[in-house]
């Protein structure tokens, strides 16, 4: 059967838009995401670092200043790619196809700052 | 290969959409939960000699005319004490005679007075002179490492207690040749004021105001939430980078640190917070003290005495007088008071 029907890439689309539209209010301060592959816990990623990684030869995560995005998936619709950038822990990256999830942990929305006394 | 089988329940294109109807559902939730309707109005001017950003939300009224009148309020009090302006250059060149002052100016020297007799003397507003010789008195001016002879003569005219308030409050004079600035106490009284100017207007207004890093809170965001103030890292090439992060509903904060405004000659750095013991820049193992207290005029006062008090002889004695320091050291190891953990957490 096909995975994908036209309203279910109309649906992604549309949710994935929103995703973004949420994401872009804010910026986050965050230090770690968490990888799940296939519902379970693959890796921790350190958002200090500017790096690449491979996740179960599936993905390649980039992280460049705390964000993090998926840079290369073998997906077919590569909806993770399109998404971008997150650094938000409210908007994970999710790639179905493979049940990739990637989602930043440690701070919530209101841990970003709001002021700073120097 | 699989069969197909369309009335299977866990079929693909099932899971997919129970999938994308929980995600949709939550998003809406999240949505609805965080669509608050109270709006931040957020303006920022160059007064006090630094950025002031008033940040403030009505609970009646509009947060643009809230924020209108506190930069009012501000702006008067920069105007009354202000540096080479006002009541302080009047007193100044008063040399030594009796100067009439309102209420206003009476409270804010005797809170000066009141700070400085607290902290031994270690929170001074008369270290004009000193200022002035090391060049600090002015951005525009040139620093320079001053004599010993010439410190020691400048140090003689430095002392709180020159200051003398007559009985009826009416009524100061200088003694000694001293000279005052409360460029360290104005900045924080006019948060203080401002913040009481908008709870007058409207009492319900949340929000924060922060000059130059002594920030007052308004109320709580969103009403009960913390704001989340960050504590500069002293030692940082990045301006926003943070040593720690503090959670208030009320209350201020204030922050003096040697990175402020300093100079450096043969790799000796000589930072703007002086010792009133020595005339010299504060040099007790401290780089960094903020203090949390109620008033933004005292947390300002408080924390400058704290950086010169630094670990020896310390500010141990701080909660007594409802302040609580969070210290920094050269090692970047740090000091809190009891108490001042509850601020770290939510």
């Amino acid at each position: 059967m096909k995975l994908f029907t036209r309203s279910d890439m109309i649906l992604i689309a549309l949710l994935i838009a929103i995703m973004l539209l949420i994401s872009y209010n804010a910026p986050y301060r965050s230090t770690e995401a968490e990888v799940y592959v296939q519902g379970k816990a693959y890796m921790k990623i350190d958002l200090s670092k500017d790096a690449t990684y491979n996740i179960a030869n599936h993905m390649i995560v980039e992280v460049l200043d705390g964000k993090i995005r998926a840079q290369e998936s073998d997906c077919p619709e590569k909806l993770c790619v399109k998404q971008g950038w997150i650094s938000s822990p409210e908007v994970p990256i999710v790639c179905l196809p493979n049940k990739i999830l990637i989602k930043i942990i440690g701070k919530l929305s209101d841990e970003a700052m709001d002021a700073m006394t120097r | 290969m699989r069969q197909r089988n369309p009335r299977n329940p866990l079929s693909s294109s099932t899971f997919l959409y129970t999938i994308l109807a929980l995600l949709a559902i939550s998003i809406l939730t999240w949505l609805f939960i965080t669509n608050d309707k109270q709006e931040y109005y957020t303006k920022t001017d160059y007064l006090l000699g630094t950025y002031v950003t008033v940040r403030v939300s009505g609970d009646k009224t509009s947060p643009v005319l809230l924020a209108n009148a506190a930069f009012k309020e501000i702006e008067r009090i920069d105007e009354k004490y202000g540096n080479n302006k006002g009541i302080v250059e009047e007193l100044n060149a008063s040399k030594g005679k009796w100067i009439e002052i309102d209420q206003e100016t009476a409270f804010l020297l005797k809170s000066a007075i009141e700070v400085s007799k607290n902290t031994g003397g270690a929170f001074d507003f008369t270290l004009y002179p000193i200022i002035k010789l090391w060049g600090f008195d002015d951005i525009n001016n040139e620093k320079r490492v001053p004599k010993k002879t010439e410190i020691g003569k400048a140090l003689l005219k430095v002392s709180y207690e020159n200051v003398e308030i007559s009985p009826d409050g009416n009524k100061v004079r200088l003694l000694n040749g001293a000279q005052i600035d409360l460029s360290g106490i104005a900045k924080g009284y006019a948060v203080d004021m401002a913040i009481m100017k908008i709870k007058s207007i409207d009492e319900k207004a949340t929000g924060f105001i922060d000059a130059g890093g002594d920030i007052g809170i308004i109320g709580p965001k969103y009403g009960n939430r913390p704001w989340v103030i960050g504590i500069r890292h002293p030692r940082s090439e990045s301006a926003d980078k943070v040593i720690d992060y503090v959670y208030m509903y009320d209350g201020s904060i204030a922050t003096s640190g040697d990175y402020e405004r300093f100079f450096e000659v043969d790799g000796i750095r000589y930072h703007h917070i002086f010792d009133p013991a020595t005339g010299y820049p504060a040099n007790n193992g401290v780089i960094s003290s903020t203090v949390i207290h109620k008033s933004a005029m005292l947390a300002d006062a408080y924390a400058t005495a704290a950086f010169v008090l630094g670990d020896s002889p310390g500010v141990t004695f701080f909660p007594r007088y409802g302040a609580l320091a969070f210290l920094v050291r050269e090692d970047l190891s740090t000091f809190k008071n009891k108490g001042f953990e509850v601020y770290l957490s939510k």
